[in-house]
Protein backbone atom coordinates (compact mmCIF):
# COMPACT_ATOMS: atom_id res chain seq x y z
CA UNK A 1 0.00 0.00 0.00
CA UNK A 2 1.27 3.30 -0.74
CA UNK A 3 1.39 6.08 1.71
CA UNK A 4 -1.39 8.23 2.60
CA UNK A 5 -2.29 11.45 1.20
CA UNK A 6 -3.47 12.60 4.53
CA UNK A 7 -1.98 11.22 7.77
CA UNK A 8 -3.69 12.86 10.77
CA UNK A 9 -2.49 11.83 14.44
CA UNK A 10 -3.16 13.04 17.63
CA UNK A 11 -5.16 16.78 16.28
CA UNK A 12 -6.11 17.96 19.24
CA UNK A 13 -8.41 21.69 19.80
CA UNK A 14 -9.80 22.86 22.28
CA UNK A 15 -11.00 27.10 24.16
CA UNK A 16 -9.26 27.65 26.73
CA UNK A 17 -9.61 25.32 29.10
CA UNK A 18 -12.15 23.30 27.21
CA UNK A 19 -11.14 20.76 24.89
CA UNK A 20 -13.27 20.26 21.95
CA UNK A 21 -10.99 17.66 20.27
CA UNK A 22 -8.96 15.50 22.35
CA UNK A 23 -7.05 14.01 19.59
CA UNK A 24 -7.74 12.22 16.33
CA UNK A 25 -6.24 10.46 14.41
CA UNK A 26 -6.95 10.07 10.72
CA UNK A 27 -5.49 8.31 7.36
CA UNK A 28 -7.10 8.99 3.82
CA UNK A 29 -5.48 7.22 0.48
CA UNK A 30 -5.49 8.48 -2.40
CA UNK A 31 -8.97 7.85 -4.67
CA UNK A 32 -10.70 6.81 -1.29
CA UNK A 33 -13.52 8.65 0.67
CA UNK A 34 -13.60 8.90 4.13
CA UNK A 35 -16.77 9.76 5.61
CA UNK A 36 -17.23 11.44 9.31
CA UNK A 37 -20.29 10.92 10.25
CA UNK A 38 -21.84 12.52 13.60
CA UNK A 39 -24.37 14.78 15.00
CA UNK A 40 -23.99 18.69 15.18
CA UNK A 41 -21.68 19.49 17.65
CA UNK A 42 -19.29 16.34 17.76
CA UNK A 43 -16.39 18.26 16.24
CA UNK A 44 -16.76 17.20 12.83
CA UNK A 45 -16.30 20.56 11.26
CA UNK A 46 -13.84 22.19 13.23
CA UNK A 47 -11.54 19.13 12.63
CA UNK A 48 -11.88 19.84 8.95
CA UNK A 49 -11.01 23.19 9.61
CA UNK A 50 -8.34 22.27 11.43
CA UNK A 51 -6.55 20.58 8.35
CA UNK A 52 -6.49 23.65 6.68
CA UNK A 53 -5.25 25.53 9.39
CA UNK A 54 -8.56 28.10 10.13
CA UNK A 55 -9.55 27.82 12.93
CA UNK A 56 -11.15 31.00 14.98
CA UNK A 57 -8.89 32.90 16.69
CA UNK A 58 -10.71 31.31 20.02
CA UNK A 59 -9.53 28.03 19.11
CA UNK A 60 -5.79 26.51 19.21
CA UNK A 61 -5.02 23.11 18.01
CA UNK A 62 -2.23 21.07 17.77
CA UNK A 63 -1.55 17.30 16.74
CA UNK A 64 0.33 16.35 13.49
CA UNK A 65 -1.24 16.55 10.36
CA UNK A 66 0.79 15.27 7.33
CA UNK A 67 0.12 15.69 3.42
CA UNK A 68 1.49 13.99 0.60
CA UNK A 69 4.01 12.80 2.97
CA UNK A 70 5.21 16.54 4.45
CA UNK A 71 4.15 17.72 7.49
CA UNK A 72 2.01 21.03 7.17
CA UNK A 73 1.02 21.78 11.10
CA UNK A 74 3.95 23.38 11.55
CA UNK A 75 3.90 25.55 8.44
CA UNK A 76 4.16 29.15 8.55
CA UNK A 77 1.13 31.62 7.21
CA UNK A 78 2.36 31.73 4.18
CA UNK A 79 3.14 28.10 3.19
CA UNK A 80 -0.21 27.34 4.48
CA UNK A 81 -1.67 29.83 2.17
CA UNK A 82 0.08 27.84 -0.98
CA UNK A 83 -2.02 24.22 0.67
CA UNK A 84 -5.42 26.16 0.59
CA UNK A 85 -6.99 25.87 -2.46
CA UNK A 86 -3.73 24.44 -3.69
CA UNK A 87 -3.28 21.27 -2.13
CA UNK A 88 -6.65 20.94 -0.30
CA UNK A 89 -9.60 22.03 -1.82
CA UNK A 90 -12.50 22.81 0.64
CA UNK A 91 -16.79 22.35 -0.39
CA UNK A 92 -18.77 24.19 1.90
CA UNK A 93 -22.39 23.37 2.92
CA UNK A 94 -24.07 26.49 1.81
CA UNK A 95 -23.32 27.34 -1.79
CA UNK A 96 -25.27 30.35 -1.97
CA UNK A 97 -23.23 32.11 1.13
CA UNK A 98 -20.34 30.51 -0.03
CA UNK A 99 -19.94 32.78 -2.96
CA UNK A 100 -19.95 36.34 -2.73
CA UNK A 101 -22.93 37.95 -3.91
CA UNK A 102 -21.54 40.37 -5.73
CA UNK A 103 -18.81 38.27 -8.07
CA UNK A 104 -19.06 36.47 -10.67
CA UNK A 105 -18.70 32.61 -9.98
CA UNK A 106 -16.16 32.72 -12.95
CA UNK A 107 -13.98 35.87 -11.27
CA UNK A 108 -13.99 33.69 -7.79
CA UNK A 109 -12.50 30.61 -9.37
CA UNK A 110 -10.10 33.08 -11.93
CA UNK A 111 -8.76 34.25 -8.72
CA UNK A 112 -7.95 31.48 -7.27
CA UNK A 113 -6.78 29.84 -10.23
CA UNK A 114 -3.85 32.26 -10.76
CA UNK A 115 -3.09 32.30 -6.77
CA UNK A 116 -2.18 28.74 -7.56
CA UNK A 117 -1.12 28.59 -10.98
CA UNK A 118 1.16 30.59 -13.43
CA UNK A 119 -1.74 31.08 -15.81
CA UNK A 120 -2.64 34.38 -17.78
CA UNK A 121 -6.01 35.91 -17.36
CA UNK A 122 -7.39 34.53 -20.69
CA UNK A 123 -6.04 30.64 -19.96
CA UNK A 124 -7.17 30.91 -16.35
CA UNK A 125 -10.63 31.76 -17.67
CA UNK A 126 -10.46 28.79 -20.13
CA UNK A 127 -9.25 26.43 -16.97
CA UNK A 128 -12.43 27.91 -15.02
CA UNK A 129 -14.34 27.20 -17.95
CA UNK A 130 -13.27 23.18 -18.61
CA UNK A 131 -13.46 23.36 -15.34
CA UNK A 132 -17.13 23.96 -14.74
CA UNK A 133 -17.73 21.50 -17.88
CA UNK A 134 -16.29 19.06 -16.07
CA UNK A 135 -18.59 19.46 -13.38
CA UNK A 136 -21.34 19.05 -15.41
CA UNK A 137 -22.26 22.72 -14.87
CA UNK A 138 -24.97 23.44 -18.12
CA UNK A 139 -23.88 25.96 -20.30
CA UNK A 140 -20.69 26.31 -18.11
CA UNK A 141 -19.61 29.06 -21.08
CA UNK A 142 -22.25 31.41 -19.48
CA UNK A 143 -22.21 30.70 -16.25
CA UNK A 144 -18.53 31.39 -15.89
CA UNK A 145 -19.99 34.95 -16.48
CA UNK A 146 -23.15 34.30 -13.99
CA UNK A 147 -23.89 35.84 -10.22
CA UNK A 148 -24.45 33.13 -7.67
CA UNK A 149 -27.84 33.83 -7.41
CA UNK A 150 -29.13 33.23 -10.56
CA UNK A 151 -27.80 29.79 -10.36
CA UNK A 152 -29.68 26.63 -8.62
CA UNK A 153 -28.88 25.48 -5.77
CA UNK A 154 -27.73 22.32 -7.78
CA UNK A 155 -25.74 24.46 -9.82
CA UNK A 156 -24.27 26.53 -7.50
CA UNK A 157 -22.41 23.56 -5.81
CA UNK A 158 -21.65 21.77 -9.26
CA UNK A 159 -19.24 25.36 -9.43
CA UNK A 160 -17.96 25.02 -5.96
CA UNK A 161 -16.95 21.89 -6.48
CA UNK A 162 -15.23 23.08 -9.67
CA UNK A 163 -13.98 26.06 -7.54
CA UNK A 164 -12.27 23.18 -4.96
CA UNK A 165 -10.85 21.11 -7.59
CA UNK A 166 -9.92 23.83 -10.13
CA UNK A 167 -6.28 23.47 -8.55
CA UNK A 168 -5.99 19.69 -8.56
CA UNK A 169 -5.77 19.53 -4.91
CA UNK A 170 -4.75 16.08 -3.18
CA UNK A 171 -7.31 16.28 -0.81
CA UNK A 172 -10.96 17.75 -0.92
CA UNK A 173 -12.67 18.64 2.21
CA UNK A 174 -16.40 18.74 1.82
CA UNK A 175 -18.44 19.55 4.33
CA UNK A 176 -21.46 18.68 4.52
CA UNK A 177 -22.28 19.36 0.82
CA UNK A 178 -25.32 18.21 0.60
CA UNK A 179 -27.02 19.25 3.85
CA UNK A 180 -28.39 22.08 1.98
CA UNK A 181 -30.07 20.51 -1.77
CA UNK A 182 -33.20 18.74 -2.25
CA UNK A 183 -32.65 15.08 -2.30
CA UNK A 184 -32.49 14.56 -6.15
CA UNK A 185 -29.91 16.84 -6.42
CA UNK A 186 -28.29 15.67 -3.54
CA UNK A 187 -27.72 12.14 -5.36
CA UNK A 188 -26.47 13.81 -8.39
CA UNK A 189 -23.63 15.57 -6.67
CA UNK A 190 -22.78 12.60 -4.53
CA UNK A 191 -22.37 11.13 -7.79
CA UNK A 192 -20.28 13.91 -8.81
CA UNK A 193 -18.24 13.77 -5.81
CA UNK A 194 -17.70 10.65 -6.05
CA UNK A 195 -16.46 10.31 -9.65
CA UNK A 196 -14.25 13.44 -8.88
CA UNK A 197 -12.34 12.07 -5.77
CA UNK A 198 -10.48 9.26 -7.81
CA UNK A 199 -8.27 11.33 -8.15
CA UNK A 200 -7.13 12.66 -4.88
CA UNK A 201 -8.22 11.70 -1.28
CA UNK A 202 -11.57 12.89 0.13
CA UNK A 203 -12.81 13.63 3.46
CA UNK A 204 -16.67 13.91 3.46
CA UNK A 205 -18.36 15.46 6.56
CA UNK A 206 -22.02 14.62 7.21
CA UNK A 207 -24.60 13.82 9.68
CA UNK A 208 -26.52 12.54 6.74
CA UNK A 209 -25.62 8.72 7.00
CA UNK A 210 -27.77 7.63 3.77
CA UNK A 211 -24.98 10.30 1.90
CA UNK A 212 -22.61 8.93 3.59
CA UNK A 213 -23.19 4.82 2.65
CA UNK A 214 -24.13 6.41 -0.68
CA UNK A 215 -20.46 7.18 -1.45
CA UNK A 216 -18.18 6.45 1.56
CA UNK A 217 -15.55 3.66 1.51
CA UNK A 218 -14.64 4.34 5.41
CA UNK A 219 -16.96 5.46 8.22
CA UNK A 220 -15.44 7.33 11.29
CA UNK A 221 -18.29 7.74 13.94
CA UNK A 222 -17.68 11.13 15.91
CA UNK A 223 -19.58 11.25 19.11
CA UNK A 224 -18.15 14.60 21.52
CA UNK A 225 -14.88 15.21 19.73
CA UNK A 226 -14.00 11.76 19.74
CA UNK A 227 -13.92 8.51 17.03
CA UNK A 228 -16.24 6.31 18.59
CA UNK A 229 -15.84 3.80 15.58
CA UNK A 230 -14.38 3.49 12.68
CA UNK A 231 -14.23 0.60 9.81
CA UNK A 232 -15.09 -0.19 6.64
CA UNK A 233 -18.48 1.70 5.42
CA UNK A 234 -20.45 -1.70 4.84
CA UNK A 235 -18.96 -3.11 7.78
CA UNK A 236 -19.92 -0.07 10.33
CA UNK A 237 -23.32 0.37 8.08
CA UNK A 238 -24.43 -3.40 8.86
CA UNK A 239 -22.62 -4.23 11.84
CA UNK A 240 -22.80 -1.47 14.16
CA UNK A 241 -20.50 -1.88 17.06
CA UNK A 242 -20.85 1.11 19.27
CA UNK A 243 -24.56 2.37 20.70
CA UNK A 244 -23.92 5.73 19.42
CA UNK A 245 -23.48 4.68 15.94
CA UNK A 246 -26.64 2.05 16.13
CA UNK A 247 -28.68 5.39 17.30
CA UNK A 248 -27.50 6.99 14.17
CA UNK A 249 -28.47 4.75 11.89
CA UNK A 250 -32.15 4.50 13.90
CA UNK A 251 -32.33 7.73 13.21
CA UNK A 252 -32.05 7.56 9.44
CA UNK A 253 -34.77 6.71 6.72
CA UNK A 254 -35.16 3.41 5.97
CA UNK A 255 -34.64 2.33 9.22
CA UNK A 256 -30.96 1.78 8.88
CA UNK A 257 -31.07 -0.74 6.07
CA UNK A 258 -28.13 0.28 3.58
CA UNK A 259 -27.10 -1.81 1.18
CA UNK B 1 -31.47 44.45 -12.93
CA UNK B 2 -33.83 46.14 -11.17
CA UNK B 3 -35.95 48.91 -12.22
CA UNK B 4 -34.77 52.41 -11.72
CA UNK B 5 -36.37 53.74 -9.03
CA UNK B 6 -37.59 57.80 -10.01
CA UNK B 7 -35.60 60.59 -8.49
CA UNK B 8 -36.73 62.30 -5.70
CA UNK B 9 -37.43 66.01 -5.95
CA UNK B 10 -35.90 66.63 -3.25
CA UNK B 11 -32.68 64.60 -4.71
CA UNK B 12 -32.65 67.15 -7.40
CA UNK B 13 -32.91 70.23 -5.18
CA UNK B 14 -29.87 68.78 -3.20
CA UNK B 15 -27.93 67.99 -6.28
CA UNK B 16 -28.38 71.80 -7.31
CA UNK B 17 -27.03 72.87 -4.30
CA UNK B 18 -24.11 70.93 -3.93
CA UNK B 19 -23.44 71.78 -7.67
CA UNK B 20 -24.24 76.00 -6.27
CA UNK B 21 -21.60 75.18 -4.12
CA UNK B 22 -19.07 73.55 -6.02
CA UNK B 23 -19.11 76.78 -8.18
CA UNK B 24 -18.62 78.89 -5.05
CA UNK B 25 -16.03 77.28 -4.18
CA UNK B 26 -13.79 77.28 -7.86
CA UNK B 27 -15.20 80.70 -8.37
CA UNK B 28 -15.64 82.07 -5.54
CA UNK B 29 -14.39 85.23 -5.75
CA UNK B 30 -15.57 85.57 -8.81
CA UNK B 31 -19.01 85.80 -8.02
CA UNK B 32 -18.64 87.29 -5.10
CA UNK B 33 -17.41 90.25 -6.85
CA UNK B 34 -15.31 91.99 -4.67
CA UNK B 35 -12.82 91.22 -1.51
CA UNK B 36 -14.25 89.73 1.70
CA UNK B 37 -11.77 92.00 3.51
CA UNK B 38 -12.42 95.05 2.14
CA UNK B 39 -14.01 97.60 4.75
CA UNK B 40 -15.88 100.29 4.13
CA UNK B 41 -16.22 102.13 6.97
CA UNK B 42 -18.93 104.93 5.15
CA UNK B 43 -21.09 101.92 4.62
CA UNK B 44 -21.57 99.92 7.64
CA UNK B 45 -24.30 97.70 8.42
CA UNK B 46 -26.20 98.61 5.51
CA UNK B 47 -29.34 96.66 4.93
CA UNK B 48 -29.52 93.47 2.17
CA UNK B 49 -30.00 94.56 -1.20
CA UNK B 50 -28.37 97.64 -1.11
CA UNK B 51 -26.45 98.83 -4.37
CA UNK B 52 -23.82 96.56 -4.28
CA UNK B 53 -24.07 94.61 -1.61
CA UNK B 54 -26.40 92.09 -2.13
CA UNK B 55 -26.83 91.08 1.49
CA UNK B 56 -25.75 94.09 2.99
CA UNK B 57 -23.14 94.81 5.15
CA UNK B 58 -21.18 93.90 8.47
CA UNK B 59 -20.18 96.46 11.42
CA UNK B 60 -16.58 97.58 8.96
CA UNK B 61 -18.45 97.78 6.03
CA UNK B 62 -17.95 94.60 4.48
CA UNK B 63 -19.92 92.74 2.02
CA UNK B 64 -21.76 90.18 3.97
CA UNK B 65 -22.41 87.71 0.52
CA UNK B 66 -18.19 87.53 -0.44
CA UNK B 67 -17.28 86.86 3.68
CA UNK B 68 -20.70 84.07 3.41
CA UNK B 69 -19.24 82.44 0.08
CA UNK B 70 -15.52 82.32 1.17
CA UNK B 71 -16.96 80.91 4.63
CA UNK B 72 -18.50 78.08 2.26
CA UNK B 73 -15.03 77.65 0.94
CA UNK B 74 -13.26 77.05 4.31
CA UNK B 75 -16.68 74.71 6.41
CA UNK B 76 -16.46 72.84 3.07
CA UNK B 77 -12.67 72.66 3.46
CA UNK B 78 -12.28 71.48 6.85
CA UNK B 79 -15.11 69.34 7.19
CA UNK B 80 -13.78 67.54 4.01
CA UNK B 81 -10.39 67.15 5.31
CA UNK B 82 -11.07 66.22 8.86
CA UNK B 83 -13.81 63.63 7.66
CA UNK B 84 -11.16 62.40 5.45
CA UNK B 85 -8.69 62.19 8.51
CA UNK B 86 -11.58 60.83 10.56
CA UNK B 87 -12.25 58.06 7.91
CA UNK B 88 -8.40 57.22 7.32
CA UNK B 89 -7.73 56.63 10.60
CA UNK B 90 -10.88 55.01 12.16
CA UNK B 91 -11.36 52.48 8.87
CA UNK B 92 -7.79 51.21 9.28
CA UNK B 93 -7.97 50.93 12.63
CA UNK B 94 -11.28 49.31 12.69
CA UNK B 95 -10.50 46.92 9.78
CA UNK B 96 -7.75 45.82 11.51
CA UNK B 97 -9.24 45.33 14.42
CA UNK B 98 -11.80 43.02 12.68
CA UNK B 99 -9.39 40.68 11.38
CA UNK B 100 -7.96 39.82 15.20
CA UNK B 101 -10.31 40.79 17.37
CA UNK B 102 -8.64 39.34 20.42
CA UNK B 103 -5.96 41.30 20.61
CA UNK B 104 -6.32 44.35 18.44
CA UNK B 105 -9.99 44.47 19.24
CA UNK B 106 -9.38 45.04 22.87
CA UNK B 107 -6.79 48.16 22.46
CA UNK B 108 -9.33 49.56 19.77
CA UNK B 109 -11.88 49.35 22.27
CA UNK B 110 -10.05 50.96 24.76
CA UNK B 111 -8.88 54.08 23.03
CA UNK B 112 -12.38 54.48 21.23
CA UNK B 113 -14.13 54.66 24.57
CA UNK B 114 -10.65 56.92 25.94
CA UNK B 115 -11.11 59.11 23.51
CA UNK B 116 -15.26 59.15 23.86
CA UNK B 117 -14.87 59.33 27.73
CA UNK B 118 -14.36 63.21 26.85
CA UNK B 119 -17.46 65.86 25.64
CA UNK B 120 -15.72 65.72 22.10
CA UNK B 121 -15.73 69.28 22.49
CA UNK B 122 -14.20 69.70 25.43
CA UNK B 123 -11.82 67.54 24.02
CA UNK B 124 -11.13 69.53 20.81
CA UNK B 125 -10.76 72.71 22.38
CA UNK B 126 -8.05 71.28 24.71
CA UNK B 127 -6.33 69.83 21.61
CA UNK B 128 -6.16 72.57 20.00
CA UNK B 129 -5.41 74.94 22.72
CA UNK B 130 -3.00 72.73 23.46
CA UNK B 131 -1.28 72.60 19.58
CA UNK B 132 -1.43 76.39 20.67
CA UNK B 133 -1.41 78.38 16.68
CA UNK B 134 -5.48 78.33 15.52
CA UNK B 135 -5.06 77.36 11.82
CA UNK B 136 -6.13 75.00 9.14
CA UNK B 137 -4.54 72.16 9.73
CA UNK B 138 -4.84 72.44 13.81
CA UNK B 139 -8.41 72.44 13.43
CA UNK B 140 -8.55 69.25 10.82
CA UNK B 141 -6.15 67.27 12.90
CA UNK B 142 -8.14 68.13 15.85
CA UNK B 143 -11.51 67.08 14.28
CA UNK B 144 -10.47 64.02 12.86
CA UNK B 145 -8.57 62.80 15.49
CA UNK B 146 -11.44 63.56 18.14
CA UNK B 147 -13.98 62.35 15.93
CA UNK B 148 -12.36 58.52 14.72
CA UNK B 149 -14.28 56.40 16.99
CA UNK B 150 -17.40 56.94 14.57
CA UNK B 151 -16.16 55.10 11.60
CA UNK B 152 -13.78 52.62 13.91
CA UNK B 153 -17.10 51.42 15.36
CA UNK B 154 -18.82 50.91 12.24
CA UNK B 155 -15.97 49.53 10.26
CA UNK B 156 -15.60 47.35 13.46
CA UNK B 157 -18.52 45.73 13.87
CA UNK B 158 -19.29 45.46 9.88
CA UNK B 159 -15.94 44.31 9.47
CA UNK B 160 -16.80 41.03 12.15
CA UNK B 161 -19.82 40.20 10.70
CA UNK B 162 -18.24 40.52 6.94
CA UNK B 163 -15.57 38.35 7.64
CA UNK B 164 -17.76 35.85 9.49
CA UNK B 165 -19.64 35.41 6.05
CA UNK B 166 -19.05 31.93 4.59
CA UNK B 167 -17.91 34.10 1.23
CA UNK B 168 -14.65 35.24 2.91
CA UNK B 169 -13.87 32.24 4.58
CA UNK B 170 -14.27 30.34 1.14
CA UNK B 171 -11.89 33.25 -0.56
CA UNK B 172 -9.39 32.39 2.48
CA UNK B 173 -9.93 28.79 1.75
CA UNK B 174 -8.52 29.36 -1.55
CA UNK B 175 -5.79 30.61 -0.13
CA UNK B 176 -5.92 33.96 -0.13
CA UNK B 177 -3.54 36.86 1.46
CA UNK B 178 -5.20 38.58 4.15
CA UNK B 179 -4.71 42.05 2.63
CA UNK B 180 -6.35 40.43 -0.92
CA UNK B 181 -9.07 39.63 1.56
CA UNK B 182 -9.63 42.76 2.51
CA UNK B 183 -9.29 44.16 -0.76
CA UNK B 184 -11.45 41.83 -2.69
CA UNK B 185 -14.14 40.57 -0.51
CA UNK B 186 -14.77 43.03 2.97
CA UNK B 187 -14.06 46.22 1.71
CA UNK B 188 -16.40 45.71 -1.35
CA UNK B 189 -18.99 45.05 1.59
CA UNK B 190 -18.05 48.14 3.51
CA UNK B 191 -19.01 50.59 0.73
CA UNK B 192 -22.71 51.24 1.67
CA UNK B 193 -22.10 51.85 5.12
CA UNK B 194 -19.41 53.61 5.19
CA UNK B 195 -20.34 55.94 2.14
CA UNK B 196 -23.64 57.19 3.87
CA UNK B 197 -21.53 57.48 7.27
CA UNK B 198 -19.10 60.21 5.36
CA UNK B 199 -22.01 61.94 4.55
CA UNK B 200 -23.42 62.44 7.93
CA UNK B 201 -20.17 62.90 9.50
CA UNK B 202 -19.37 65.68 6.70
CA UNK B 203 -22.66 67.29 8.05
CA UNK B 204 -21.46 66.65 11.70
CA UNK B 205 -18.29 68.21 10.96
CA UNK B 206 -19.41 71.93 9.21
CA UNK B 207 -21.07 72.34 12.40
CA UNK B 208 -18.09 71.70 14.81
CA UNK B 209 -15.83 73.65 12.85
CA UNK B 210 -18.56 76.45 13.00
CA UNK B 211 -18.95 76.15 16.41
CA UNK B 212 -15.40 75.93 17.02
CA UNK B 213 -14.91 79.35 15.29
CA UNK B 214 -18.01 80.74 16.97
CA UNK B 215 -15.76 80.36 20.05
CA UNK B 216 -12.81 82.52 18.42
CA UNK B 217 -11.00 78.75 18.58
CA UNK B 218 -11.14 77.76 15.25
CA UNK B 219 -9.91 80.18 12.16
CA UNK B 220 -7.72 82.51 12.09
CA UNK B 221 -8.67 86.06 13.64
CA UNK B 222 -10.57 87.70 11.13
CA UNK B 223 -11.21 84.86 8.83
CA UNK B 224 -14.47 85.08 7.19
CA UNK B 225 -16.08 81.50 8.22
CA UNK B 226 -19.66 81.39 9.54
CA UNK B 227 -18.96 80.45 13.22
CA UNK B 228 -16.85 83.77 13.22
CA UNK B 229 -19.67 85.56 11.58
CA UNK B 230 -22.41 84.48 13.67
CA UNK B 231 -20.27 85.14 16.81
CA UNK B 232 -19.33 89.24 15.41
CA UNK B 233 -22.81 89.71 14.55
CA UNK B 234 -24.51 88.89 18.38
CA UNK B 235 -24.44 92.10 19.36
CA UNK B 236 -26.10 93.59 16.15
CA UNK B 237 -29.07 91.06 15.86
CA UNK B 238 -31.63 93.48 16.19
CA UNK B 239 -29.99 96.40 14.55
CA UNK B 240 -28.81 93.88 11.52
CA UNK B 241 -30.58 90.84 12.05
CA UNK B 242 -29.14 89.70 8.36
CA UNK B 243 -25.34 89.34 10.09
CA UNK B 244 -27.19 86.62 11.88
CA UNK B 245 -29.65 85.67 9.29
CA UNK B 246 -26.86 84.83 6.35
CA UNK B 247 -24.51 82.36 7.97
CA UNK B 248 -27.37 80.64 9.98
CA UNK B 249 -29.51 80.06 6.72
CA UNK B 250 -26.66 78.80 5.03
CA UNK B 251 -25.29 76.73 7.46
CA UNK B 252 -28.98 75.25 7.87
CA UNK B 253 -29.45 74.21 4.06
CA UNK B 254 -25.96 72.56 3.81
CA UNK B 255 -26.37 70.62 6.56
CA UNK B 256 -29.99 69.75 5.43
CA UNK B 257 -29.01 69.04 2.19
CA UNK B 258 -26.10 66.75 3.12
CA UNK B 259 -28.53 65.04 5.71
CA UNK B 260 -31.12 64.40 2.60
CA UNK B 261 -28.41 63.20 0.24
CA UNK B 262 -27.31 60.87 2.76
CA UNK B 263 -30.88 59.39 3.35
CA UNK B 264 -31.51 58.70 0.00
CA UNK B 265 -27.95 56.99 -0.26
CA UNK B 266 -28.93 55.06 2.94
CA UNK B 267 -32.04 54.31 1.33
CA UNK B 268 -30.56 53.31 -1.93
CA UNK B 269 -28.52 51.04 -0.40
CA UNK B 270 -30.83 48.88 1.14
Amino acid sequence: MTAPVLAVSGLSIRADEQVLVPGLDLTIGQGEILGMVGASGSGKTISAFALSRLLPDALTQSGRIELEGRRIDDLDERGMRDIRGGRIGMVFQDPLSSFNPVRTIGSILIESIRRHQRLGRADARRLAIETLAEMRLPGANASVDAYPHTLSGGQRQRAMIGLALVNQPALIVADEPTTALDPTIQLQILALLRRQAERAACLFITHDIAAAAAICDRLVVMQAGRIVESGAADQVLTRPEHPFTRELLSHAPGGGRFR
Amino acid sequence: MTPRRPIAPAVLLVAGVGLGCLLVIVFGDVLAGRDHRAMNLDLRLAAPLTRGHLLGTDELGRDVLARLLTGLRWSVATALSATAIAFVIGTTFGLIAARRPSIMGESMRLLTTFTQAFPPFVLAVTVIAVMGDAGFWSIVLTLGLVTWPVFSRVVYAEARSLFQRDYVLAAEMTGMSAVRLYVRHVLPGLIPSLSVLVVFHFADMIVAESALSFLGIGAPLGAATWGAMLSESRGYMLAAPWLTLAPALAMVTLIVCAHVFGQHLRNASR
